[in-house]
């Protein structure tokens, strides 16, 4: 091609060896960043997949005293007035336990078969976020959804597995364990198939449906009524600083609220957020040098160019070939640090998969393409631009 | 495009009694094609700036430059493209030729954007040129002489209302420039172009309906 035959003349290999080499630091440390980020996220935070962020759950905190029952860990009527009267407070819900014998039994290959006794307590359907039809029960249906602490399974990975020599399992694996779960009282006995539907950090209890509590505390309960020990809040904005201050004063605990998970993902992110700004400088560094370098050879082969324009030939036809070299360094560079962080994730990503849902993995991949595109896409806009700029400015 | 017309054109280098005794600067005068015109003077009297103006290459002069009726200042780029792709055609006086690409791909650098003459057409004409040993020489290698006629032969691989030549034979002897007005002549009147030279006062050998002192 005659064009790139005249217009090559001048290209300075080692200029942009460095662009190649620079943008590919500074992508691949983007890149692995968020896709870093996007594979960690479960481990530091701190949202329940199904209970809304806007929600608290509060407690009192227990003391000698209250296990002496001399002080009541039970919030009288006069204190949940009091709550409710809070600018931050939008509603407030209650906490329904269940008022019979539960036991629940497990039967896996894996396993064995074990049982254990337990409780279930329910709050109002509308504080919970899961999709409808894994959140509901009917007195046809013999079937339960349960959701249970996510301490629960962290407990078993790290403590009862590895000491037992346990196979560790990921919570998406613990959905699809079947329960059967026997309920008695008043004299009656019944069986029911349940299945874990969710995992909670904020609620230190077993939940079952609200329906299905009301009806079996009916059907196999005993009448005494309890006041709630703890209640549900829904704010207009959980990082209002009132929250905290007013149930500090109050001697009340919100559960998970800005614990260790929270340090350490502000840690985290802090980190991850200053190995972004390095890698991100280092990339306009790269793209800076690509553009210094591609205005150098065009003000080099100035002669060349007003000769072409000169001849008849448009700014466009004239820029393009420079474009297309911009172009494909840029692709190419992009290609390889894709490579690269699929494969550094590769190294990391089997201890992670043992603790989270494959499936959210799976699809984080698909959200760093779509950034590091995104980011290609603005690279190759600014290059193009750039050059034509530089073409236009050359020859008038 | 039917005509050129110059209505007080000054370039700007030049003061009002500089020009005085031009019969272009300052007048209005007008170029027509199917004629042939002969712009002589000395050197440093502005012929080479005259063909800049008329091309568009250049802007600093007063006055106005009209082609068919529009304005030469207010081309746009894809006008200019227009102007010297289809109807004007400049041999530059320092030839302009791209000296990494070999005596033929200067003339193909050209046609491809044109598609004028054939392959073939292009060889001819170096044939007749008398420097078909040299087609596919790198041009830095070619002497003055040889560029020169490679610069003509581009020339004419182009559809062109008027064809200007600055110059144009400067480095030729009488043999070859003969060869070369022949050959320009030609495509001229194939074209029914009109002719624009500039020389320091030797005609070449071209019949001129004019010829004017700048």
């Amino acid at each position: 091609m005659l064009m790139w035959k005249l217009l090559k003349k001048n290209l300075s290999v080692p200029q942009l060896a460095g662009y190649v080499f620079a943008g590919f630091a500074g992508l691949s440390i983007i890149l692995f960043g968020i896709q870093f980020y996007a594979d960690t996220k479960p481990l530091y935070s701190s949202n329940d997949s199904f209970l809304n962020p806007d929600f608290l759950v509060i407690n009192k905190k227990i003391s000698a005293l209250s296990t002496l029952s001399l002080s009541s860990t039970v919030f009288s009527e006069k204190e949940i007035d009091d709550i409710q009267k809070q600018a931050f407070v939008k509603k407030t819900g209650f906490f329904t336990s269940s008022k019979f014998g539960i036991r629940a039994t497990v039967s896996s290959s894996t396993f064995g078969r074990f049982y254990t006794e337990m409780f279930f307590e329910s709050v109002p359907d509308d504080f919970i976020d899961v999709q409808s039809e894994d959140w509901t029960w009917s007195s046809e249906h013999n079937y339960i959804p349960i959701i249970i602490p996510r301490t629960y399974l962290t407990l078993y990975n790290f403590g009862f597995a590895q000491s037992q020599g346990l196979p560790q399992v990921s919570e998406n694996l613990v959905e699809k364990i079947k329960l059967t779960v026997t309920i008695y009282g008043n004299g009656k006995t019944k069986n029911f198939d349940a299945h874990i539907a969710g995992f909670s950090d904020k609620l230190n209890t077993i939940l079952a449906p609200e329906s299905f509590l009301k009806w079996a505390n009916a059907e196999f309960g005993s009448e005494n009524t309890t006041k709630p020990s703890r209640i549900l809040v829904e704010t207009y904005n959980p990082g209002d600083p009132l929250i905290a201050k007013y149930f500090g004063e109050k001697n009340y605990e919100i559960a998970d609220y800005r614990g260790n998970t929270g340090k350490a993902a502000y840690f985290m992110r802090l980190v991850i957020i200053t190995v972004l700004i390095i890698g991100l400088i280092i990339t306009l560094l790269a793209i800076s040098l690509m553009l210094l370098s591609i205005s150098l050879l065009i003000y080099k082969n100035k002669e060349k160019i007003e000769n072409l324009i000169l001849l008849g030939y448009s700014h466009t036809v004239i820029a393009k070939p420079y474009q297309i070299l911009s172009l494909s360094l840029t692709v190419f560079i992009f290609l390889l640090a894709f490579a690269v962080v699929l494969i550094f994730r590769n190294l990391y990503i089997e201890k992670i998969s043992i603790l989270f849902d494959n499936a959210k993995i799976a699809s984080s991949i698909i959200f760093t393409f779509t950034a590091g595109f995104a980011i290609l896409f603005i690279i190759c806009l600014i290059n193009v631009f750039w050059i034509r700029k530089k073409v236009n400015e050359t020859a008038k | 495009m039917k005509t050129i017309k110059l209505n007080t054109v000054k370039p700007n280098i030049f003061s009002e009694s500089e020009v005085s005794g031009s019969e272009i600067w300052l007048k209005n005068i007008c170029f027509e094609k199917g004629k042939a015109y002969l712009i002589f003077s000395e050197s440093g009297k502005g012929k080479s700036s005259l063909f800049d103006f008329i091309y568009c290459r250049r802007n600093d002069y007063s006055g106005e430059i009209l082609f068919d009726e529009k304005n030469a200042k207010r081309f746009k780029a894809v006008q200019k493209r227009e102007l010297r792709s289809k109807h004007i055609s400049l041999v530059f006086q320092g030839f302009r030729l791209f000296s990494e690409l070999t005596a033929i791909e200067n003339v193909e650098i050209k046609n491809r954007l044109t598609n004028y003459k054939t392959k073939k057409q292009i060889v001819e004409m170096f044939e007749q040129m008398d420097i078909t040993a040299k087609i596919n020489t790198p041009l830095s290698l070619l002497s003055f002489g040889q560029k020169q006629r490679v610069a003509i032969i581009r020339s004419l691989c182009q559809p062109f209302d008027f064809l200007l030549l600055d110059e144009a034979f400067s480095h030729l002897d009488e043999a070859n420039y003969s060869i070369a007005c022949n050959l320009i002549a030609d495509e001229v009147k194939n074209q029914n172009a009109a002719l624009l030279v500039a020389s320091l006062g030797e005609p070449y050998k071209f019949k001129y309906n004019y010829k004017i002192l700048l």
